[in-house]
C-alpha cells in the first residue's frame, strides 16, 4: 500500500469564489512558505494571473501538515482556475487527486462552474468535502446556500465546513477534514511503475517537465523512463516535488505528486494523459489517460513579421506543453501568409494564448475574427468539417451547413429569469427546463449555436441579472442552420480572413456593419478603396475611401525641421504595423475591430 | 554615410546640455567625415514683431510690443556676440531676416545688428541678404535705407489680391498696397524680390486664384513662394475651424489650386524648385535651399533655431525671457537634439525630396551605387512608380508625386531603432 500519511486534493469552485486565497491559508498555517515568500493568492504566478486577478493554471504545492493525531500528513494540493474556459485544467488535476474541496462563495452562492467542476470531480469519484467560504462578508447568506449545496451535491448540512480565507476562520478546520475525509492514494509502490502525465512544461535549459501522479512503483534519478503514446525511452535526469519552485527529491513513490526530467528535448513526444514507466519495471496496462477536450473556438493565428512563422511553430509547441487545450494546425491565407489555425475553450482562452505566446516568446501576432467548427454537406453529399470561413465551399456547392450546439445550463436568481429567458430566446434558443436549486437560485436549461453563446453571451447574461447570473455549457453535437457565409471584399478582393459563418437574419445588418467599421480603420490610399460585403455574388453593403489626393507640407523652413521629421518618423513607425492585402494596406487593429463588430450586433 | 558635411562647421551657441564627452565624439566624427568641400552656411535673424497678427500664423511674433524693440536689438547683438569663439570657420553666404515683420525695425536698428555680425561672424562673403516686408508697412525711404545697408533681397507677404480675402487672414493691407510697396522697392533699387502668396483660402475660387497669379506675374517679381494655406494648430483659424464657423476648402480645390500654380507660372519663366517656391532663373533662394540640401545655419532671435550638419538647437519661444536670459548673460538656448546617422539621412531625404532637383542617392543619402539603392527600395520604386523618378543617381518627385510628398518621405524613411511594438518581456517565468 501507498503511504497512509500522503494526501492529493484539489480546490474546485466557480471563478473568483476564493480558491487561491484559501491556499495561502494553507500554506501559511504549514509554514510552507516564509513571510517573505508569501503573498496574496501566492500560487498565481504568472504575470497574466496577477495582472487580470485570476488563475488561469492549475498550480499544485506540496505542504506537510501535523494533524491534531501528532503525525505530520503530506498534502499535495493543485489550486484550479474557476473560469470555464479554463476547465480542463480543472479536469486534468482531478485525475492526480483523491479528493477536492468544493468551495463556494458565502455571499454568491451556488454558480454555474461550482456545478459544473463539482459534478466532474463526482464522476473522477473523487470525495468532496463541502466549504462555504467568505463567511466574512456582511451580505453572507449561509443558510441559503447550504441547502444549494445539499440539493446539488447530496450530503448532509453538517458536512459543510464554514470558512472565512480572507480571516482565517475555519481554516483549521478544514485541513482536520481533509485527513479524516480525503482517502490516502492507493496503488502499490511495489509495482510496476505507471505514473499519470497530468500536465508538464517547458523548460529551456533542461526540455520538457513532466507533472505526473505516480500512481504504482517509482521514479528516481538514472532510471529509463518510457512514455506508451510513443516507442521512445528517456534517462531520468532528476525527479522532484512541487514547491514554489521545483525541488528535486530522491524518488517518487505510488501515490505522490511530483516532477520527472528525462531530457525530452522534442516537446512532441511529451502528451498529456500519458502514462511513464521504467525500463526495469515495466507497466503493460496504460492508465486511463484524459478524453481529448474539443476546441470551441477557432482563428488564425499569423506572425505580425513573416520571418517569424518558425517562432511561432515551436513557441506553439512550448505552450502546448504548458496548455493541454490548446490545439493548432499551419494555415495559409492569402491576406496574411503562413500562420496557424488554433482552437481555443473560448475567447478568453483564446487572449491568454496570445498573450502568452507574445510575452513569453517575445512575438507580435495578428488573431482573425474567431468562428466555431461547422459540417457541411456538399452537393455530392460528403461531409466535412469546416473551422474556418474561408474553407467554406462556395454558396452553390452546399447542400447544408451544420452548427454546433451546446447544452447551456444557467444560474440565477429568480428576479432575473425573465431576462435571461428573452436573452437566450433572443439567441436562438431552445427552453429545456427550470430547477429551483433554492428559493432564491434558479438553474436554467437551454440548447443555444454555441456561435451565439460564444462571443456575448457572457457580457449579455451579466447585464440582464445585474452580474448575478453565470452560466457553463456543454458540446451536444451539429445541427441544421439557416447559415450564410459573408464574405468581405476590399478592392474587388475578397479577405479571406474577414469571412464569416453567420445565421441568414444577421447577414445585412453585419456586412454593413463591417463595411462601416473598415471605412474607419482603412486609412486613405493612393487610390478609391472600395469595400464590400458579399453573401455569395450577391452584394449587400458598400463603402468606398477616397484616395488620399494631398499630404504635403507648404512650409518648411529652418525652425519646422524637426517637428516635421519628427511627425514623418511617426507615420513611418504607423505603417510598420500595417498589414498589405494586395495593394492596400490594412492597420492591425483593423482585425482586431472587427471583432468588435461581431460582439456589438 | 560619408555625406554629412560636418567637417570645418560653424559651430553654434554653447548649447548648455550637451555634454564635453558627447561634444568631443562629435567633433571627432566630424574631422573623420570625408567630405571634400565644406558647404556653405546660412544666417538667420528673428524679428517677433507684428502691428497685428494674422488669423492662420504660428510664426512666433507679437503685435503691440513695440516697447521692447529697442532692447531686443541690444539682445540680438549680444546674442551673435556670445557666438564669438565659437564659430570655427566663416563661410556664411546668406543672411536672412524674417519674422514677424522685420521691415518695423528702422535702419538703425538693422546697423546696429550688421555691425555685430560683421564683427562675429563677418560678413563679406553674403551674396544674398534677404529681409521680409509686409506691403503698406515699408515706405520707399525706408527700403532704400535698408538697400544701402546690404539687403539685396525683399521677400514681400502680399497673401493676396483679394480685398475680402486679405481681410478674412486678418492682414491690415489692402490690394493697392501691394502694387504700391512693390514699385517702391523696385525704385529703391531692389533687383530681386519675392512675393508669398496664399491658396486654399476659405471663399477662394480657381478664378480668383488664377487672376491673383495673373496679377502677380504682371507685376513680375524674381521669386514667388505660394503656399496652401494651412490650418496650424492653436492659432484662431484653427478654433474656427473647430468650431465649425469657417469651412476649409474641399481637398480637391485645394489640388486644383495648386496644379494650376504649377503650370502656370513655369510658363511665365519661374522654375518650380520646390514645392511651394518659384524663380526666375538663377533666383532661388539660397538661404532656403540651406534648409533644404541639409546645410548648416546660425539662428538669432527668440524660436530661432540653429543647425551645426549634426545637431540643432534652438532659443526660448518666449520674447520675455529670451530678453531676460540674454540681459542676465544667460544663454537662450532652450533645447537641441543631436541627429543619429539614421536621422540626419531621412531629414536629407524628406527635405531634399521637396526640391524639383531631388537628391543624389550617393552623396546625399550615402548608398553605395544606385544599384545598391534600388535593391533596398525595389518596392517603393515600385508602388511608387507613379511619383517617384531615378534618373541616373537623382531621386526626385513626379508633379504628382509632389502632392504626397510627405507619405512617399516618410515611406522611405529608415527606422532608427526597433519600434516600440514590443513590450519589454520578462522571462518565462510562468513556465517554472
Ligand atoms: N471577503 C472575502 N473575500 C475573499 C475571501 N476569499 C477570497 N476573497 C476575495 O475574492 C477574490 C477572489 O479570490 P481568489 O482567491 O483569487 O479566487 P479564485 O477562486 O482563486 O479565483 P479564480 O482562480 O480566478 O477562479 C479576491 O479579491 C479575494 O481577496 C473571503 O473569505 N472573504
Ligand atoms: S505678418 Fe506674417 S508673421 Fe506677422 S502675424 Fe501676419 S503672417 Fe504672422
Ligand atoms: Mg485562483
Amino acid at each position: 500500500m501507498a503511504d497512509q500519511l500522503v494526501r492529493n486534493f484539489c480546490i474546485i469552485a466557480h471563478i473568483d469564489h476564493g480558491k487561491s486565497t484559501l491556499a495561502d491559508r494553507f500554506l501559511e498555517l504549514t509554514h510552507t512558505l516564509t513571510t517573505k515568500e508569501m503573498q496574496a493568492q501566492v500560487l498565481d504566478d504568472m504575470d497574466l494571473e496577477r495582472e487580470r486577478g485570476i488563475t488561469i493554471k492549475a498550480h499544485p504545492i506540496r505542504m506537510v501538515y501535523r494533524h491534531t493525531d501528532g503525525k505530520d500528513y503530506v498534502f499535495n494540493l493543485i489550486d484550479t482556475p474557476g473560469h470555464v474556459d479554463f476547465t480542463y485544467e480543472v479536469s486534468r488535476s482531478l485525475a492526480a487527486c483523491e479528493g477536492a474541496l468544493l468551495l463556494v462563495d458565502a455571499a454568491q452562492g451556488v454558480e454555474a462552474q461550482t456545478v459544473s467542476n463539482a459534478y466532474l470531480a463526482i464522476e473522477n469519484d473523487l470525495q468532496l468535502v463541502p466549504v462555504i467560504n467568505k463567511a466574512d462578508l456582511p451580505n453572507a447568506r449561509v443558510d441559503d446556500v447550504k441547502t444549494q449545496i445539499v440539493d446539488l451535491i447530496g450530503c448532509e448540512e453538517s458536512d459543510i465546513l464554514i470558512t472565512s480565507a480572507k480571516t482565517g476562520q475555519g481554516v483549521e478546520a478544514i485541513l482536520e477534514a481533509i485527513v479524516e475525509h480525503i482517502p490516502p492514494p492507493g496503488g502499490d509502490p511495489d509495482g510496476d511503475t505507471r505514473a499519470l502525465v497530468f500536465d508538464s512544461t517547458y523548460d529551456s535549459f533542461r526540455g520538457a517537465v513532466a507533472y505526473v501522479r505516480m500512481v504504482d512503483g517509482c521514479l528516481k534519478k538514472g532510471l529509463t523512463a518510457e512514455l506508451f503514446a510513443h516507442d521512445r525511452s528517456y534517462e531520468i535526469d532528476e525527479v522532484g516535488i512541487f514547491r514554489m519552485k521545483r525541488h528535486p527529491a530522491e524518488r517518487l513513490t505510488a501515490g505522490d505528486v511530483g516532477y520527472v526530467i528525462a531530457g525530452i528535448k522534442d516537446v512532441a513526444y511529451l502528451e498529456v494523459g500519458d502514462t511513464l514507466t521504467t525500463a526495469d519495471s515495466r507497466a503493460t496496462q496504460r492508465l486511463p489517460g484524459y478524453k481529448p477536450i474539443k476546441p470551441m473556438v477557432f482563428t488564425g493565428l499569423y506572425p505580425i513579421s513573416s520571418e517569424d512563422y518558425e517562432l511561432l511553430r515551436s513557441s506553439l509547441d512550448r505552450l502546448r506543453l504548458n496548455d493541454a487545450s490548446l490545439s493548432y494546425v499551419p494555415e495559409t491565407s492569402t491576406a496574411l501568409g503562413f500562420g496557424f489555425r488554433c482552437g481555443f475553450l473560448g475567447l478568453l482562452h483564446m487572449e491568454i494564448v496570445q498573450e502568452r505566446l507574445e510575452r513569453e516568446f517575445d512575438l507580435n501576432l495578428i488573431t482573425t475574427p474567431p468562428n466555431v467548427e461547422y459540417e457541411v454537406v456538399t452537393d455530392d453529399g460528403e461531409l466535412i468539417r469546416v473551422d474556418s470561413p474561408a474553407d467554406m465551399p462556395h454558396a452553390g456547392a452546399i447542400r447544408q451547413i451544420r452548427e454546433p450546439y451546446v447544452a447551456a445550463e444557467i444560474i440565477t436568481p429568480p428576479d432575473y429569469l425573465g431576462g435571461v429567458m428573452k436573452l437566450c430566446q433572443d439567441k436562438r434558443g431552445s427552453y429545456k427546463n427550470t430547477h429551483y436549486l433554492s428559493p432564491s437560485k434558479v438553474q436554467l436549461r437551454y440548447e443555444l449555436p454555441l456561435a451565439e453563446v460564444i462571443f456575448d453571451f457572457f457580457d449579455r447574461l451579466k447585464s440582464v441579472s445585474r452580474g448575478y447570473a453565470s452560466y457553463d455549457y456543454e458540446f451536444i453535437g451539429h445541427r441544421p442552420g439557416e447559415l450564410k457565409k459573408l464574405d468581405i471584399l476590399i478592392a474587388g478582393e475578397v479577405v479571406d480572413t474577414l469571412s464569416r459563418i453567420i445565421h441568414k437574419n444577421h447577414t445585412n445588418a453585419q456586412g454593413r456593419a463591417l463595411c462601416k467599421k473598415l471605412k474607419e480603420v482603412i486609412h486613405r490610399q493612393q487610390f478609391e478603396v472600395v469595400i464590400q460585403a458579399a453573401t455569395g455574388s450577391r452584394i449587400i453593403a458598400r463603402e468606398s475611401v477616397k484616395p488620399l489626393r494631398k499630404n504635403v507640407t507648404a512650409k518648411c523652413y529652418g525652425g519646422d525641421i524637426t517637428r516635421k521629421r519628427k511627425l514623418l518618423e511617426r507615420q513611418r513607425a504607423g505603417k510598420k504595423r500595417m498589414k498589405q492585402l494586395g495593394r492596400v494596406e490594412i492597420p492591425q487593429e483593423a482585425f482586431l475591430s472587427i471583432m468588435e463588430v461581431e460582439h456589438g450586433d | 554615410m560619408g555625406d554629412q558635411d560636418s567637417s570645418n562647421l560653424p559651430v553654434g551657441i554653447d548649447y548648455q546640455s550637451r555634454s564635453d564627452a558627447a561634444r568631443a565624439a562629435v567633433e571627432e566624427k566630424n574631422s573623420r567625415a570625408n567630405s571634400p568641400v565644406a558647404s556653405t552656411a546660412g544666417i538667420y535673424i528673428h524679428v517677433p514683431f507684428c502691428r497685428a497678427k494674422c488669423l492662420y500664423c504660428d510664426f512666433y511674433s507679437l503685435a503691440e510690443r513695440d516697447d521692447v524693440v529697442d532692447r531686443f536689438v541690444n539682445c540680438i547683438t549680444e546674442e551673435i556676440h556670445g557666438a564669438a569663439g565659437q564659430v570655427r570657420d566663416r563661410r556664411f553666404d546668406t543672411l536672412y531676416i524674417g519674422g514677424g515683420t522685420p521691415s518695423l525695425l528702422t535702419p538703425g536698428h538693422l546697423e546696429s545688428i550688421m555691425n555685430a555680425l560683421q564683427k562675429v561672424l563677418g560678413l563679406n562673403r553674403i551674396v544674398e541678404f534677404t529681409l521680409e516686408a509686409n506691403p503698406g508697412e515699408a515706405p520707399e525711404e525706408k527700403l532704400r535705407a535698408f538697400r544701402d545697408l546690404g539687403v539685396n533681397r525683399l521677400s514681400l507677404g502680399f497673401q493676396s489680391f483679394d480685398a475680402g480675402l486679405l481681410k478674412f487672414l486678418g492682414r491690415l493691407h489692402d490690394p493697392r498696397d501691394c502694387s504700391r510697396t512693390f514699385e517702391a522697392a523696385r525704385r529703391a533699387g531692389f533687383d530681386n524680390i519675392s512675393v508669398d502668396i496664399l491658396f486654399n483660402v476659405p471663399g477662394q475660387t480657381l478664378q480668383c486664384w488664377q487672376s491673383d497669379l495673373a496679377a502677380l506675374v504682371e507685376l513680375g517679381p524674381e521669386h514667388i513662394s505660394a503656399y496652401s494655406l494651412t490650418v496650424e494648430r492653436g492659432t484662431p483659424l484653427d478654433d474656427m475651424v473647430a468650431a465649425g464657423q469657417v469651412c476649409m476648402p474641399a481637398e480637391e480645390v485645394d489640388t486644383a489650386l495648386y496644379a494650376w500654380t504649377r503650370q502656370y507660372l513655369p510658363g511665365w519663366g519661374y522654375h518650380a524648385y520646390e514645392i511651394s517656391n518659384y524663380a526666375r532663373n538663377g533666383r532661388a533662394c539660397r538661404h532656403n535651399l540651406h534648409y533644404w540640401r541639409g546645410e548648416p545655419y546660425l539662428g538669432f532671435g527668440p524660436a530661432a533655431h540653429g543647425f551645426d550638419g549634426t545637431r540643432r538647437w534652438w532659443n526660448v519661444r518666449d520674447l520675455d525671457k529670451y530678453l531676460k536670459l540674454i540681459e542676465g548673460g544667460d544663454s537662450p538656448v532652450a533645447g537641441g537634439e543631436e541627429l543619429n546617422i539614421i536621422q540626419l539621412r531621412n531629414e536629407k531625404l524628406a527635405l531634399g525630396l521637396r526640391l524639383s532637383r531631388g537628391i543624389s542617392v550617393t552623396v546625399d543619402l550615402g548608398y553605395e551605387s544606385v544599384a545598391d539603392f534600388i535593391s533596398k527600395y525595389e518596392g517603393q520604386l515600385e508602388s511608387w512608380a507613379d511619383h517617384l523618378v531615378l534618373v541616373g543617381e537623382q531621386l526626385s518627385l513626379t508633379e504628382q508625386g509632389t502632392l504626397l510628398a510627405d507619405t512617399i518621405a516618410a515611406d522611405l524613411f529608415l527606422e532608427g531603432r526597433k519600434p516600440a511594438l514590443h513590450r519589454k518581456r520578462r522571462p518565462p517565468a510562468a513556465l517554472l
